[in-house]
């Protein structure tokens, strides 16, 4: 008895108990908002990614290949390179949700169920910028990268839209849950939904000048 | 030497301000994960204001070039309705003149490459579109009186034509009901 009221006044180690305590909390808050910012990084850089994929649905260009060597940087390959094959193993891992529960992809997107079964993304993939070099992981991003042009080029609108849907893959141990809406081999992954709109300059065109349609032909057998 | 012990002695054991270490270095990787966001965000943000001010200068030189070649466009319309009026006068003129000379000398040597000796007159109705539509657009019957109605400064009547000739006799000559020809 006299023992346990020893142990009960005695302050020795208490700091250490007390650190033991705080300690994982800490950490996890440390860590979550370490994934929080790169969730807020990633989610700038599909802002990105999305207005550049609206300007080249603009030109006539690719907005898939665009978006993509945009999100290459974001692209880890910490565990891309080891098990890069994307399966098709959301509703089945996805925080205990249904299939038709599922947060990913986002409801806001309008574009067709991305292909799972995209296989593996090989060095020749990649996309060589002149000047540059290889680009890194551009093939892997051009398998998580979905654009979808909600307003082509080719529409009737005065402007073009274009989403597009990122798989952010989650690498800070203990957090990445907290922010996963699904997962891919196994790694949790955040679906990043951006949307860009661009004008289309020529069609709201205050210029005044008045573009010559034709020419005409000089019919010489009926005169002008 | 003995009170320095005794400073690291009581530093090793002390507890205080333990959990500042750790506190520390969460908020340095904190702050360090907002400037990431930060950094990030002015980033793209100069990426997208560069990539706009290029396409709009690109934009604005390509609409410039298109105005350009429509005026163009426009001032070559207009140079070839008039250098095609300016052709079809000469040639109106030109094949005006030689049917008049044809039609005054009464001869017509040449069709479709035979020669016609004893023919002093063809009938137009067979002749071309072209040289009907000139008959329609001479309208009279004196291709040389029109020759000179349509051109008058080529032959300009003389005094001796428009004055009335003094006589001996003293009575004066009849005035000239129509122009009479010179040659």
């Amino acid at each position: 008895m006299s023992k346990l009221a020893e142990l009960h006044s005695s302050t020795r180690a208490q700091a250490l108990a007390e650190w033991a305590v705080v300690f994982p909390v800490q950490l996890f808050i440390t860590l979550g908002v370490i994934q929080l910012a790169l969730v807020l990084v990633a989610r700038n850089v599909v802002s990105y990614s999305a207005h550049m994929a609206a300007r080249a649905e603009l030109v006539g260009a690719d907005p898939h290949k665009a978006a993509a060597m945009i999100c290459s940087p974001i692209t880890w390959s910490a565990y891309g390179e080891r098990d890069v094959r994307i399966e098709p193993d959301f509703g089945l891992t996805v925080k205990g949700q249904k299939e038709k529960d599922l947060l990913f992809p986002r409801p806001e997107w309008q574009g067709p169920m991305p292909d799972r079964n995209t296989g593996v993304p090989s060095s020749s993939d990649d996309t060589v910028l002149p000047g540059w070099g290889t680009l890194d992981h551009s093939a892997l991003a051009l398998l998580k990268t979905h654009t979808y042009a909600t307003s082509p080029r080719d529409s009737q609108n005065d402007y073009v839209e274009v989403q597009v849907l990122y798989e952010f893959e989650l690498i800070i141990p203990a957090v990445n849950w907290v922010f996963s809406t699904h997962r891919i081999a196994g790694h949790p992954h955040l679906g990043l939904l951006r949307t860009a709109r661009l004008p289309k300059q020529w069609v709201n065109d205050d210029s005044g000048v008045e573009p010559h349609d034709y020419i005409k032909t000089v019919d010489t057998r009926s005169g002008p | 030497m003995k009170r320095i012990l005794h400073t690291l002695h009581k530093l090793h054991t002390e507890q205080t301000a333990q959990g500042m270490v750790f506190g520390a270095i969460s908020l340095f990787l904190m702050a360090s994960s907002v400037g990431l966001v930060h950094n990030s965000g002015v980033i793209t943000s100069r990426r997208v204001q560069a990539q706009t001010a290029a396409d709009a200068g690109a934009y604005a030189g390509a609409l410039s070039s298109a105005n350009i070649l429509s005026d163009v466009a426009w001032m070559n319309d207009g140079m070839a309705y008039i250098y095609y009026n300016l052709m079809r006068y000469a040639v109106d003129v030109t094949v005006t003149r030689t049917v008049t000379e044809m039609r005054t000398h009464n001869k017509w040597y040449l069709r479709n490459g035979k020669t016609y000796p004893d023919t002093d007159y063809i009938d137009p109705k067979p002749l071309s579109q072209e040289y009907r539509n000139l008959e329609r657009l001479i309208g009279t019957d004196d291709p040389e009186q029109a020759y000179a109605d349509a051109m008058p400064s080529t032959r300009p009547p003389s005094d001796r034509q428009r004055l009335p000739k003094p006589t001996t006799n003293g009575t004066s000559p009849p005035s000239p009901s129509c122009r009479t020809s010179t040659t």
